[in-house]
């Protein structure tokens, strides 16, 4: 049944209906997407109920497996099925968690950036893999919903660098899904918690998955969600307790020089099935078929608890670091939340317990607080609840610096750092004549450039040859509020401007993913470009839509010729959008979007006056 | 036009060393709420880029303005002085540097370190919290001099916590 709208006379806008949103919760071991049904968010069940999608996709020659049918396959099929690539995103093929994580795939060795993945369909990279595990939850929302969805906010780790949070996003882009933003895990987590019970005070949030762990001091009052400082660790997690089990078990049965791929994913899954069953009882016994013969071996709760112990300790140290970044003591601690599957196992809780002094929260389901609290953002970003006093300010995860002369890396964005940040800094050129310089930011706590993740490299060309010391090189960080950066560079002391931005090195570059949009689906290249274009229009509809709606209440502030040339850009903007291509239709709304620059840049300014106005007034009703 | 306005009229409170934090917090929180990027969803491109360029601005001035040693530092520059990269400091100071200094290096070297680096910390927030006092009378007869010298105690003293800090995280190792 449908609410008759009614609109006001002369409104610009069409009667909007309920926009739909979800909040998807992209799990190093499980995937779940949450949505908003009443006022009240949920995880989405599929046909037999269960909320949690298996973050594995299988592929063969005719077609991709996502979820549990690819999970069933993976012990036979490992080289094909890809599992726990979280672990992979935004890494470089080059890195540890790669090159020692014992990954039964085949990667194609000649990339040295993005790894990629030899399988029965060709070869694919962690983000394309990650975009088969959204398309999946996507389907499920628009099933349940019958409705398709307008925008999602997806949560990455707290500490996800900032390729990670791209590859993220290039991700969600290549599923077609538009992301409005990311958040930090366990902020999500405090909102599933928060807004239901309406609390003040400082949250710790403990989120033990399958392979992330992370944890975050938040301090929330009068619907404020500030988070204080996040910590954590991306290769920690739950799948580490059952990789430590799989070589406790490999180790006394002495096979680790023989055993295949698939005869240790089995021994793997074993492991997991243990755990998991050691919440109940003292001891498992466990059986296996290695290598022909029948293998036997016990395992108690206090082998377990010691083979884990050293994982959970790592835990505990990352909390103190928190607890101090925050600047707060433990006693100034309200609440304890639990998020994670990990955390359903007693020892986790017992020890989070101890430490913190708290009895931890976990009445909501730990594996799925977290989509759950991110159904309620993007409920909230999509503009369903106008009125709503809840904002999120987050803060820079890791710091970010430049490398300089000796390797030192420079830290220009320090972590912790409120987001959205901009930070400039002017560096100068060491040799006379020097025209080129190299630059190459990083990202991490430590002092070395080359102990920090390095995430890009570019050279600043075109500086005008001038005497050592004499050149004045700007740097500019940009971190927009879904932490992701862009650096500029430019010389500042001669016309001669040289600038260039940048996308992270172990990422994919825009043409990239424009080709994978092309070819997804199994599309046929018409049916790709029909795609393009009808998401061309809807932007080109929207940006024509938000600058009209602009001009008829602030329009007054530009002098006739301005207001006229941005009315006729939109009437332009309208005609190509009619009758261009989808890369005429993009290119109309970049230019439209300059344009109309200077005007956003008045009606900023106009906001910002007419806030401190407001503000001066409720300083006058006090003081009254 | 935009961003014009220093860090104090962003917040709309009074351009003094020792402004009010209760205040600052509420208008930041206040301009957090009517101007962060999740209010901006809907907006223009160029919207968006204006508007996240503005609140990292705010977010700036906030950051800079709640730090004691970063309002000195940008109150020094509004009052149209800037500190010097290599300063020729004060005898008295100076040794008294070289003396905390050695402290901190002997309580490091004690294998029960912890109370005595809790006491020492505690000693030296002790020292920052009265350079504050010092700061506000030296700030408000605008003797640039004065604040210059009580900025670079700051500044070592400052440092001297975040490597009490460090050290107090780093996990004891064994060689």
């Amino acid at each position: 049944m449908a609410l008759l709208q009614i609109t006001e006379p002369g409104s610009p806008r069409e009667p909007h209906s309920r926009k739909l949103s979800i909040g998807i919760d992209l799990g190093t071991t499980n995937s779940i997407v949450a949505g908003v049904r009443e006022g009240k968010a949920f995880a989405l069940p599929d046909l037999n109920g269960n909320c949690l999608v298996p973050s594995v996709v299988n592929y063969s020659e005719t077609s991709v497996l996502v979820g549990q049918p690819a999970l069933e396959k993976s012990t036979y099929d490992s080289l094909n099925t890809i599992t726990s690539v979280k672990r992979l995103m935004g890494r470089a093929l080059t890195d540890p968690v790669i090159q020692e994580g014992k990954l039964p795939y085949e990667f194609l060795n000649e990339s040295k950036t993005v790894p990629r993945i030899k399988t029965a369909k060709g070869i694919v990279t962690p983000t394309e893999v990650s975009s088969e595990i959204i398309k999946t939850l996507l389907e499920r929302a628009t099933a349940t919903f019958e409705h398709e969805v307008d925008g999602a906010v997806i949560t990455v780790p707290a500490h996800f660098d900032d390729s990670q949070r791209q590859a993220t996003k290039d991700a969600a882009k290549l599923a077609g899904l538009n992301v409005m933003r990311l958040i930090n895990e366990p902020t999500a987590a405090a909102l599933a918690y928060g807004l239901d019970s309406g609390q003040e005070g400082s949250v710790v949030v403990y989120d033990l998955g399958g392979g992330t762990f992370d944890v975050s001091l938040l301090r929330m009052e009068n619907g404020l969600f500030r988070v204080l400082a996040t910590g954590g660790d991306v290769s920690l997690g739950g799948d580490d307790f059952d990789s430590a089990i799989c070589q406790w078990i490999i180790d006394s049965f002495e096979i680790e020089d023989t055993i295949s791929s698939d005869e240790r994913r089995a021994v793997l899954l074993e492991a997991r099935n243990a755990k998991e069953k050691l919440v109940d009882s003292e001891f498992e016994e466990l059986r296996f078929h290695l290598q022909g013969v029948d293998r036997q071996i016990r395992l108690t709760r206090g082998i377990l608890e010691e083979l884990c112990e050293p994982l959970l300790e790592n835990t505990l140290d990352i909390c103190q670091r928190v607890v101090n970044d925050a600047k707060i003591q433990m006693k100034d601690i309200d609440n304890v939340v639990l998020v994670g599957g990990s955390t359903r196992s007693l020892m986790v809780r017992k020890a989070a317990e101890s430490f913190f002094g708290k009895k931890p929260l976990f009445d909501i389901d730990p594996e799925k607080v977290v989509a759950i609290g991110a159904a309620i953002q993007a409920d909230l970003l999509i503009g369903n609840n106008p009125d709503s006093e809840v904002l999120l300010l987050d803060v820079l995860p890791l710091s970010l610096g430049l490398e300089m002369m000796g390797g030192l890396s420079e830290k220009i964005l320090l972590r912790n750092t409120p987001i959205p940040a901009n930070q400039k800094r002017e560096f100068t050129t060491q040799k006379d004549g020097q025209t080129s310089m190299k630059i190459h930011v990083v990202q991490g706590e430590r002092d070395m450039a080359s102990d920090c993740r390095s995430l890009a490299e570019f050279d600043l060309k075109g500086i005008p040859p001038l005497v050592a010391g004499a050149a004045r090189i700007q740097v500019i960080f940009e971190v927009d509020a879904d932490g992701l950066l862009s650096v500029s560079a430019s010389e500042v002391t001669s016309s001669v401007k040289a600038s260039i931005e940048v996308k992270p090195t172990y990422g994919l570059t825009e043409q990239e993913i424009t080709q994978m949009l092309a070819s997804s689906f199994e599309m046929a290249e018409k049916d790709a470009s029909a795609r393009m274009l009808a998401e061309a229009r809807v932007e080109a509809a929207r940006v024509v839509e938000a600058l009209e709606t602009a001009l008829e209440k602030d329009g007054y502030i530009l002098n006739d010729e301005e207001a006229e040339s941005l009315k006729l850009g939109v009437e332009k903007l309208r005609a190509i959008s009619r009758d261009g291509d989808y890369r005429e239709i993009n290119a109309g709304i970049d230019l439209l979007g300059k344009a109309s620059e200077e005007f956003a840049a008045l009606r900023m300014d106009m906001a910002i006056n007419k806030a401190l106005a407001g503000q001066k007034i409720t300083e006058i009703e006090r003081e009254l | 036009m935009l961003f014009e306005k220093n860090y104090f009229e962003i917040f709309d409170v009074a351009q003094t060393y020792d402004v009010d934090q209760k205040d600052l917090l509420k208008s930041y929180l206040g301009l957090q709420r009517k101007f962060h990027p999740d209010r901006y969803i809907a907006s223009s491109e160029a919207e968006k880029r204006i508007n996240m360029q503005w609140v990292a601005e705010i977010n700036l001035a906030f950051e800079t303005l709640s730090d004691d040693l970063q309002r000195s530092i940008y109150l020094l520059k509004l009052n149209g002085h800037e500190l010097e990269e290599n300063p020729t400091l004060d005898k008295r100071i100076l040794l008294k540097q070289i003396e905390l200094r050695e402290d901190l290096e002997e309580i490091k070297l004690n294998s029960n370190y912890q109370l005595a680096l809790k006491e020492f910390k505690k000693e030296i927030e002790k020292e920052l919290e009265s350079l504050k006092s010092h700061l506000k009378a030296a700030f408000s007869i605008g003797d640039s001099e004065a604040i210059k010298n009580l900025i670079y105690e700051q500044q070592f003293l400052t440092k001297l916590i975040g490597e009490i800090e460090l050290f107090d995280q780093t996990p004891m190792e064994i060689d």
